[in-house]
């Protein structure tokens, strides 16, 4: 399955790709998320509770970064595992692009197979709870970039981090999350058809 | 299902305190789609509240020039009541093309409107009609109640009681299924109301929607006709195995004719 979207943000490039990179960021832009770890440069696990309709289960999954091109391009891996829900894997690619000195597209792709429960019993929600939830994902880090307005002036460059978000070296974007998110989604949603 | 408690609420304020008391308690309608999702393990409520011994959410009955419908009246009962059928037949005819007869018998317009599924029936009739949802602390308007997929405007700790539909408009209800599950690969709900037309689609894939562009046109003028050039944002829709966007896009605009025409036809 394929999965693509695009968001623009009102926020310089930079700024975006320091956010993106951010896991305090990032499990706040998650709902349900309660859990993110660091396991080595490259890995990380989380734990997402997913909520959809009458569905809910829990996800673990990892994710792995295989290539960046600061502060433009990414490409990681996932893996995410929902019990006897079924399980989803997959690469997600996202790219970052200056609209103007302020503004910031956001292209993200996943390629995702889904096995278990979920892949079985159908697919007429994997859609519209892709969107959902990557709308829901974007609402959250638009507000949260939007209240912790960036000091440093647009167009600076590649050390500038926002200043109440602590940003670590690499972390794990979110097309990651959105991904995970939405195979994970997908795969509790599937039975429902 | 270990830790699974049933308790059956015999006063509203019950069920809402039980509400409150466990996050992961859920009330028990019809359990038409609950109880499925309990089965293949994919969803574990630790607590169940059957909401079936409520006197407040059930009858069904004609006050104030209004159609009221508890929330735990079945489909069927809806499709044989005789108010129904003789005042509002179009939404008899919406109930009685739930599902199975079986589904029909258990599953409950409160429970097909709160879970919100974006291919169900109740939630198109419901918006078409501009219904009145009440619940145990207020009351929501049709178009404030449907908030996209599996989204409504309801609380974690709040009982819908019931809808209340106005009885002056009338409306056609028509889908095309799915064949497997009878669910709406898309579906259209036309209504004719004091205010101007209202048409609400389902199925497309983000949850229950109106078509404002259709609407517009109709209360201009009411026929087929009227309809010619527009067409539902391929935006609206999802694609998946069943069909593609642009497939469920142009069966919106279709059933929207045929809905119109079967106004016509059927216009006293």
């Amino acid at each position: 399955m394929n999965f693509q979207g695009s968001q623009t943000l009102n926020q310089p490039l930079q700024r975006v790709w320091d956010a993106l990179l951010d896991p305090a960021v990032l499990q706040q832009c998650v709902a349900g998320c309660d859990k993110f770890e660091r396991t080595s440069d490259t890995e990380y696990v989380s734990s997402v509770k997913v909520s959809i309709g009458p569905v809910s289960a829990r996800f673990a999954s990892t994710m792995t970064l295989l290539e960046m091109t600061p502060p433009s391009a990414c490409t990681l891996r996932f893996a995410g595992q929902g019990g006897v829900a079924g399980f989803g894997t997959g690469e997600a690619k996202v790219a970052l692009s200056a609209v103007s000195a302020t503004e910031t597209r956001l292209d993200w792709t996943a390629d995702a197979q889904v096995g278990g429960k979920i892949a079985q019993l159908g697919a007429r929600l994997i859609d519209g709870t892709v969107r959902k939830m990557s709308e829901d994902f974007f609402q959250r880090f638009a507000a949260l970039l939007a209240t912790a307005p960036a000091d440093a002036a647009p167009g600076e460059t590649a050390s500038v981090s926002p200043p109440t978000l602590p940003t670590p070296p690499q972390a794990v974007p979110d097309s990651v999350w959105v991904a995970t998110l939405l195979v994970g989604a997908a795969v509790l949603l599937w039975w429902l058809a | 299902m270990s830790g699974l408690d049933f308790r059956t609420a015999t006063r509203v304020a019950d069920a809402v305190a039980w509400l409150r008391e466990d996050p992961d308690a859920k009330l028990l309608a019809g359990g038409q789609t609950l109880l499925a999702a309990m089965r293949l393990r994919l969803a574990a409520p630790t607590l169940l509240i059957d909401l079936q011994a409520l006197p407040e959410l059930k009858g069904l009955r004609e006050d104030a020039g209004q159609l009221w419908v508890g929330a735990m009246c079945t489909h069927a009962q809806v499709a044989a009541s005789p108010l129904v059928r003789q005042r509002l037949p179009g939404l008899a005819r919406l109930a009685a093309g739930i599902a199975d007869q079986q589904v029909r018998n258990r599953g409950t317009l409160g429970g097909s409107i709160a879970n919100a599924d974006p291919a169900a029936c109740w939630p198109a009739g419901v918006l078409a009609l501009g219904g009145t949802v009440v619940t145990d602390r207020r009351e929501i308007t049709a178009d404030d109640f449907f908030q996209g997929l599996f989204s409504t405007a309801l609380e974690a700790d709040e009982v819908l009681v019931g809808v209340r539909f106005p009885l002056a408009p009338r409306v056609h209800y028509l889908k095309f299924e799915q064949p497997a599950s009878r669910f709406a690969l898309t579906g259209v709900a036309v209504a004719r109301t004091a205010d101007g037309v209202r048409v609400a689609l389902t199925g497309l894939g983000h949850g229950v929607c109106r078509w404002p562009e259709a609407e517009a046109a109709l209360s201009r003028r009411f026929d087929a006709q009227a309809l010619n050039g527009l067409v539902v944002d391929t935006a609206w829709a999802s694609n998946d195995l069943h069909a593609s966007a642009e497939y469920r896009a142009h069966l919106a605009g279709v059933l929207t004719r045929r809905a119109v025409q079967q106004h016509l036809i059927s216009a006293p």
